[in-house]
Parts: C-alpha cells; sequence; structure tokens
C-alpha cells in the first residue's frame, strides 16, 4: 500500500495508460503543427511486468478504507493523484461527427497543417469494441487519410507537401 | 453477493490474464498508412477479446449482479478500479445478453456505462450513449426511466472537461 500510496504522477500514467487529450490550435507558421487531439501522458505499451506489480499496488489502495477522500457528493473515493486523469480541450464544440469537429479537422486540412499524433496507433485507441465501431480517433485519422495525409513520424502530413531528396 | 473488495480482486486477476494476453499477441503498433489499417485494428481487438471472451463474460456477470447492491463508497471503489483497469474497461461494456430490445439489456448497458465512467475518451462515450438513445427509441424503452434508476450510481466527476456520467445522464432525464 505503501508504494501506492507514494507512486509519482508518471507511475500512474504509466500504470494506468490513460489518455489525456491537449488541442494545440494553430500556431501560425508552416511548419508548426495543430495537435490532433488524443495525447497520451503515457505510452500503452508499457512493460507488462511493471504493469502487474503496478495492480498489486492498486488492489491494496483501492480495498483500504483509509484511502479515500471526499467528492463532490459526499461519498468517498480511493486517492489518485490529479494527474492521472484526461485533461481534455477546452474547444465547446468537439462533440464527435460534429459539423463543428470535422470543420476544425478540416480548417487544418485546408491549411495544409500538419497534424501531430500524440496517441500510439494501436488497436485500443482505434477500435470500440463497445459500440463496434471506430473510435473518434480512428475517425480522425479517416478524415485525414480520406484529404491525402500520411502518417509521417508522428505527425499527420499533406502527401504532396512530402518533399524527397 | 460477493464481498466488495473480493470482487476487486477478481477484476484485478482478471486484468493480470488481459495484460499478459496482450503482451504476447495484442500489442503491436499499427501502421496506419496501410490500407487496411483499420480492418487490422479491428481484428486484432476482436482477436484479443476473443481469446479472453470467457473470462470477460464472467467478470461482466458477477458485476452486474453485484455492483446495484453496494453502498455509495463501495460503488465508488468499484467505479475507481475498474477505471484503472485499462484493458478490462475496453473490453467489458457489453452484456452477456444478446437480445438488443430487451430492457434488461438496456438496464445492463447503463450499469456498464455508470462502471466504465467516461472511459478515456469522452467523446467516445457520448457516442456510446447517443447509440444507445437511438436504439431505445427504435425498441420503444424508456431509457430515461432506467437511467433515473441508477442515477445515485453515477460518478458526478468531470474528469475530462466535458461533463460527468451524472451531467450526460441528467441531460438526458431533462432533454
Amino acid at each position: 500500500m505503501d508504494k501506492a500510496t507514494n507512486m509519482s504522477a508518471e507511475e500512474w500514467g504509466d500504470f494506468t495508460g490513460q489518455v489525456a487529450f491537449e488541442i494545440l490550435m494553430e500556431i501560425g507558421t508552416a511548419e508548426s503543427a495543430a495537435a490532433l487531439t488524443a495525447a497520451k501522458v503515457a505510452d500503452r505499451t508499457v512493460d507488462a511486468a511493471r504493469v502487474l506489480d503496478k495492480l498489486d499496488d492498486l488492489g491494496d489502495a483501492a480495498k483500504a478504507a483509509d484511502k479515500l477522500e471526499d467528492i463532490s457528493d459526499g461519498t468517498k473515493l480511493p486517492k489518485v493523484p490529479e494527474e492521472l486523469g484526461p485533461v481534455l480541450n477546452k474547444v465547446d464544440d468537439m462533440s464527435p461527427g460534429s459539423p463543428g469537429h470535422k470543420a476544425w479537422i478540416q480548417g487544418g486540412i485546408d491549411r495544409g497543417a500538419a497534424f501531430k499524433l500524440t496517441s500510439p496507433r494501436i488497436a485500443d485507441n482505434l477500435w470500440d469494441a463497445k459500440r463496434g465501431a471506430p473510435t473518434v480517433f480512428a475517425d480522425e485519422l479517416a478524415q485525414l487519410k480520406k484529404a491525402g495525409y500520411i502518417e509521417k513520424d508522428g505527425h499527420m502530413v499533406p502527401k504532396n507537401n512530402i518533399k524527397c531528396g | 453477493m460477493i464481498e466488495c473488495n473480493n470482487l476487486i480482486e477478481e477484476m484485478l486477476n482478471t486484468e493480470r490474464i488481459l495484460v499478459k494476453s496482450k503482451k504476447e499477441k495484442y500489442s503491436n503498433s499499427i501502421d496506419i498508412n496501410d490500407d487496411d489499417w483499420l480492418d487490422i485494428a479491428k481484428k486484432q481487438k476482436n482477436a484479443f477479446y476473443n481469446e479472453n471472451r470467457n473470462i470477460i463474460e464472467l467478470i461482466s456477470k458477477k458485476l452486474i449482479e453485484n455492483f446495484p447492491k453496494y453502498d455509495a463508497i463501495q460503488r465508488n471503489k468499484i467505479i475507481n478500479t475498474f477505471s484503472n483497469l485499462e484493458n478490462l474497461k475496453s473490453l467489458v461494456s457489453s452484456t452477456n445478453l444478446n437480445d438488443k430490445s430487451s430492457i434488461d439489456w438496456f438496464h445492463e448497458k447503463i450499469l456498464f456505462f455508470i462502471l466504465n465512467d467516461l472511459g478515456d475518451d469522452t467523446r467516445d462515450a457520448l457516442l456510446e450513449i447517443d447509440e444507445l438513445k437511438k436504439l431505445s427509441r427504435k425498441n420503444n424503452i424508456d431509457l430515461k426511466n432506467i437511467i433515473k434508476k441508477y442515477l445515485a450510481f453515477a460518478n458526478d466527476k468531470n474528469k475530462h472537461g466535458m461533463g460527468s456520467v451524472k451531467s450526460i445522464f441528467n441531460d438526458i432525464i431533462s432533454g
């Protein structure tokens, strides 16, 4: 339990692999990268042995009655570092499939902007097993690919802008 | 009824199995420049689920049976643990019931929605609840009533800045 109590936010992030989100809106130069969306606090492909160790810690912490903190409705939750939770973008209309969301991506496409990919391209981030459908992140990638973008060095970039030699 | 801490231990044990299974076969990075990138992702995720289907269905059943019986502190322990179990939460959503027109199916889906507590991406959670709304209308199921029944179980924490499960539920009820 001590280990769990003393784990840094980074370690919790490593363990949970939770997604944080950020929007880095246009910076202003052609080389600037507009972030897509899903930025990982930690890579999900962390060492499995470390994850298993952390599961032991979590079990202790989750069960312990003395590791509770108040939440708004007066019930208690096991104490978790603030950094654990995803921090989503503050853009108002980013609901998936909404005109605002598609338009935001399209705006970057129209400018020929690069989109920084900050989530690992693994099945968990691309396919939503619960809905049996692509994730919102995958939808964004599909929109970019349809517009002629390709992935290069962790960014989605317009294929025509790739210079050889 | 399974004692809360014992159920937490079972959740953790299931996650341990899933972590090992994923490491062995299902953690490859996907080349999104590949024409079949999405199909590859789908197949990988589905294969991961199918290989572990039995243990996933077992823990799903136990969660559904026991979660509503716990008190508020115990429910929050379960939700908080669940939200930290990356593999479990990405696979346990669904119910072992197949009849999507049955009211029991909707009860279970709402309970799993509460357990999932928005997952990693509120946008995906919003899509999920939107699809449930559409499906409930199609099948003449009163989703509002089901949500009202479990509203007290829903977390009020705005995890990603786009609202909490409770606020999403309140929007549906008042909408």
